[in-house]
């Protein structure tokens, strides 16, 4: 638009006028006729799902896992506490004459808990390696592989583009 | 806020973004009438102080659930403000669910507002930029940033401002700026603004950069009012992508500093009389590239549009705009 014609400019025009040349562009080969296509698909791959490192809950896994080694099942935690008169001696005398049976109870709990906690100790253990090579590995691998990617899709980009103002 | 008044809630707040400024705009407006706040909320919940007396101004964002869950729980009245959704369906769904709390909603764009009434709020009405249109011009440029770009940037410079979310549509001008150098030929340098509130987008964006070896493109993030200022100073345009939210305060602040604008025709109701060069909404990439190729090469053009832009924003009557925003606030106290 020269100097003297810009108080003229038709905006529009001119808008019709650059859809031209996108159009003619693309008719001679001067741009590729699926390069939108390519952007949009390049940048649909690039916010696609990541694969997300494991939770960073280990430390927290481990508390867990040892408080419940430690837990014990005890007839200590009854409370023959009682509203009704005469309630609290009622549940002292019951609780005497079951102990023999509660205390058998507990112990095959007490027994089992302890069959639970090495199962899940294990678990543990394996879930705790597989995450640590998965984030320290597996992802570092993929990120490399991606940068590595990134490389020659920049290198090949250069080399279309060609040399600076050819 | 200690006695009762109107609590504005935004989202990623940054002095780039219309939509923030439109919130300090109005803080003072509403100030006029009592007491008044902006609260920004981030992307984490934070603790909002609400009593049933006030009135919320809420900027509808696309921000998790969880960071407006105690906004939705209050029961002070509150007034919806859309900046555009454009294509958000998180959004969209946000809006719909919003329009069962509350019945008063403020379009700030045409697009937007259709999207309002589309989302179940029938008698939502239109407001305008209630922006000072001059107000980049009263910052004080940053000096460093200001001798940055004249030692580090060799070119013609434009300029994309965020908030960088999803939908908002940055990743079509790298991909312009990709087709403008590889087959244009343009020679330009285009640097994206704004805060980057979705860590993720922002990512994929930084990537498309680096694979597409655009040295040319830079995300530079947030910035500070008077780095704005100083990037405005050293610009030759601003590009608007569609769905960058609130263009339409972008759009006027641009004008209003003597910037030619690249736009959509729908993004703002500012492309009427030739102020903007204005893209069909159908514009891809390549349109964009060609635009930008033309504005960079073609000053008489630079130098009509930055007039046309500056007329159209010495016309702009930030209080009359105001007006829709004040009594919406009154219908609902």
């Amino acid at each position: 638009v020269p100097d003297d014609e810009s108080a003229s400019l038709d905006v529009d025009a001119l808008m019709n006028e650059l859809r031209a040349r996108v159009e003619r562009r693309r008719a001679e080969g001067a741009t590729p006729a699926d390069v939108e296509l390519s952007l949009e698909r390049h940048f649909a791959r690039l916010t696609g799902d990541r694969p997300e490192a494991s939770p960073p809950v280990h430390r927290e896994l481990d508390e867990a896992r040892r408080d419940l080694a430690r837990y014990e099942f005890t007839r200590a935690a009854f409370d023959p506490s009682s509203s009704v008169p005469g309630g609290r001696l009622a549940h002292q005398l019951v609780e005497k004459a079951v102990a023999r049976q509660t205390q058998y109870v507990l112990d095959q709990v007490q027994a089992y808990a302890r069959e639970v906690d090495r199962v899940i100790d294990l678990l543990s253990r394996i879930v705790t390696t597989l995450a640590s090579q998965y984030d320290t590995r597996v992802l570092q691998q993929l990120d490399d592989l991606q940068d590595g990617m990134a490389e020659l899709r920049a290198s090949m980009n250069e080399l279309r583009r060609g040399p600076a103002g050819a | 806020v200690t006695q009762p008044g109107v609590i504005q809630i935004v989202a990623d707040a940054t002095p780039a973004d219309a939509a923030t400024a439109l919130a300090l705009e109005l803080r003072d407006l509403y100030g006029m009438a009592g007491q008044s706040a902006v609260h920004v909320i981030d992307r984490a919940p934070g603790v909002l102080r609400v009593s049933a007396a006030d009135v919320i101004v809420y900027h509808v964002a696309p921000v998790p659930e969880r960071c407006v869950d105690q906004l939705a729980g209050t029961s002070a009245p509150i007034v919806v403000v859309h900046h555009g959704a454009h294509g958000d369906r998180a959004l969209l769904e946000q809006l719909t669910e919003w329009s069962t709390r509350t019945r008063t909603a403020i379009g700030t764009s045409t697009a937007a507002l259709a999207e309002l009434r589309a989302a179940g709020f029938d008698a939502a009405r239109r407001g305008a930029a209630a922006l000072d249109a001059r107000r980049w011009r009263a910052i004080e440029p940053d000096p460093a940033t200001r001798h940055h770009l004249g030692v580090a940037l060799d070119g013609p410079i434009l300029l994309a401002i965020g908030p960088f979310r999803t939908q908002c549509g940055m990743e079509r001008l790298v991909g312009a700026m990709h087709i403008a150098q590889t087959y244009l030929r343009a020679s330009c340098h285009l640097v994206l603004l704004g805060a980057e509130p979705d860590a993720a987008y922002v990512r994929a964006l930084r990537e498309q950069i680096r694979e597409l070896n655009l040295p040319s493109v830079h995300a530079v993030g947030a910035v500070t009012a008077g780095e704005l200022r100083a990037y405005v100073d050293g610009a030759c345009g601003l590009v608007v992508p569609d769905g960058a939210g609130a263009e339409a305060g972008r759009v006027l602040d641009a004008m209003g500093a003597g910037l030619p604008v690249v736009a959509r025709r729908s993004s703002s109701d500012l492309a009427r009389d030739g102020a903007l060069l204005a893209l069909p909404d159908d514009a891809g990439a390549d349109l964009y590239a060609e635009a930008i190729t033309e504005l960079v090469s073609n000053a008489p053009l630079r130098r009509e549009l930055a007039r046309r832009g500056d007329a159209r924003a010495a016309v702009h009557d930030a209080k009359a705009a105001a007006a829709a925003y004040l009594t919406a606030v009154l219908e609902v106290a």
